[in-house]
């Protein structure tokens, strides 16, 4: 009986192990209902300008897998650490080219597409691969809620703004499948593995 | 054997404290530096220069003390946050920072105080 119940106790922690390990990564975000009917949360349509002053939809964001950001070049506080990991992902993916980084500027009046371009060429990233948009603010504002980010005028704020810095992995389905705190360098080992959990999930579909 | 081991202790007593030598200065290098210069002062490329690699501070002819309490601008175009510079540090204060990045992060010679008053009375007078 005893050697039933440990034999017992052994599959099921066989078990266990593998489906957490085949656990693909979860749809984040309160399901939403479009035409009556209710669908996983997804990120809306937006329409930016990237730093080349070229026109950016999830159109063309539609075949890769992307790690977003809100930031701004002039913030003196969290953003350069959330820039940091940023690029930390950035040197580990720059050669996969289904991976894309997209930085939203909370602050389009200073952020023109002009400093944006010249911020990235400081960072020394391609402005294909890692794309710096300016769109209206308050459009931004709302698009930073369906990233879960929150991003809010603050007239105690040095620059008469506030956000959280957060870092999203959004998949070619609009859908956000895994954050980081970018202001944690601790966190990023864990959402690496995510992105190529990711990756290997589509690929698996793809077959 | 009593004396090995009390021997050993004071050898890693004295290793530590030499570790930490800077303790205000990193506490303040923390507060008000690592946000734009990151906590180990490897900075962000082109944005935010790195401390540790720095060229211009290991030449020697930078006045890191008034570039802490007033600010510090080369650039024509600004690229991201300035910066600003402290007023409100004391001369106490802006020595253990500067200590703290020549020890710890260029392993330099610390630098003296008298030094440091110097250096800061060349930006106070136009201030
Ligand atoms: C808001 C961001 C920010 C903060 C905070 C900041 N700096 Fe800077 N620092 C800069 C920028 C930007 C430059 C480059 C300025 C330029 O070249 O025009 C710079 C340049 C420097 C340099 C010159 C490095 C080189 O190689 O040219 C030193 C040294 C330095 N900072 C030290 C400090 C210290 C010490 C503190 C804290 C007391 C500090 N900084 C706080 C943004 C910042």
């Amino acid at each position: 009986m005893n050697k039933y119940i440990s034999f017992l106790l052994l599959i099921s922690i066989f078990i266990s192990c593998k489906s957490t390990d085949n656990t693909p990564l979860p749809i984040i975000g309160k399901k939403k209902m479009v035409d009556g009917k209710e669908v996983d949360h997804f990120i809306p349509d937006f329409s930016y300008t990237d730093q080349n002053g070229k026109t950016v939809t999830n159109k063309q964001l539609d075949d890769y897998v992307y790690v977003a950001d809100f930031f701004y070049t002039f913030c003196p506080t969290i953003c350069p650490t959330v820039m940091k990991q940023m690029l930390t992902i950035y040197d580990e993916f720059e050669s996969n080219p289904k991976v894309k980084l997209v930085s939203f500027t909370l602050d389009p009046k200073r952020d023109t597409p002009e400093h944006l371009k010249q911020y990235a060429e400081n960072l020394g990233v391609d402005h294909d691969k890692w794309l710096f948009l300016s769109g209206e603010k308050d459009a931004t504002y709302d698009l930073a809620e369906e990233h879960f980010v929150v991003a809010y005028d603050d007239p105690d704020s040095p620059d008469g703004f506030n956000h959280s810095g957060k870092i999203l992995l959004v998949d070619q389905n609009r859908h956000v499948r895994a954050f980081a705190e970018g202001t944690d360098p601790d966190d990023i080992p864990d959402f690496l593995d995510d992105i190529r959990k990711l990756l290997k999930e589509i690929e698996t579909k793809a077959k | 054997m009593k004396l090995k081991l009390s021997s050993i202790l004071l050898l890693f007593l004295v290793l530590s404290c030499n570790d930490h030598q800077y303790v205000q200065g990193e506490a303040l290098y923390q507060a008000y530096c690592s946000s734009c210069h990151m906590a180990d002062g490897t900075g962000l490329k082109n944005v935010y220069p790195s401390i540790i690699y720095s060229a211009t501070l290991k030449s020697g002819n930078f006045n890191l003390p008034c570039a802490i309490r007033y600010g510090h601008q080369k650039r024509e175009v600004q690229i991201g946050a300035a910066m600003e510079g402290y007023p409100k540090l004391s001369d106490v204060e802006i020595s253990n920072i500067t200590n703290f990045i020549y020890y710890d992060f260029l392993e330099q010679k610390p630098m003296s105080f008298t030094k440091i008053k110097k250096d800061l009375t060349a930006c106070s007078a136009g201030k």
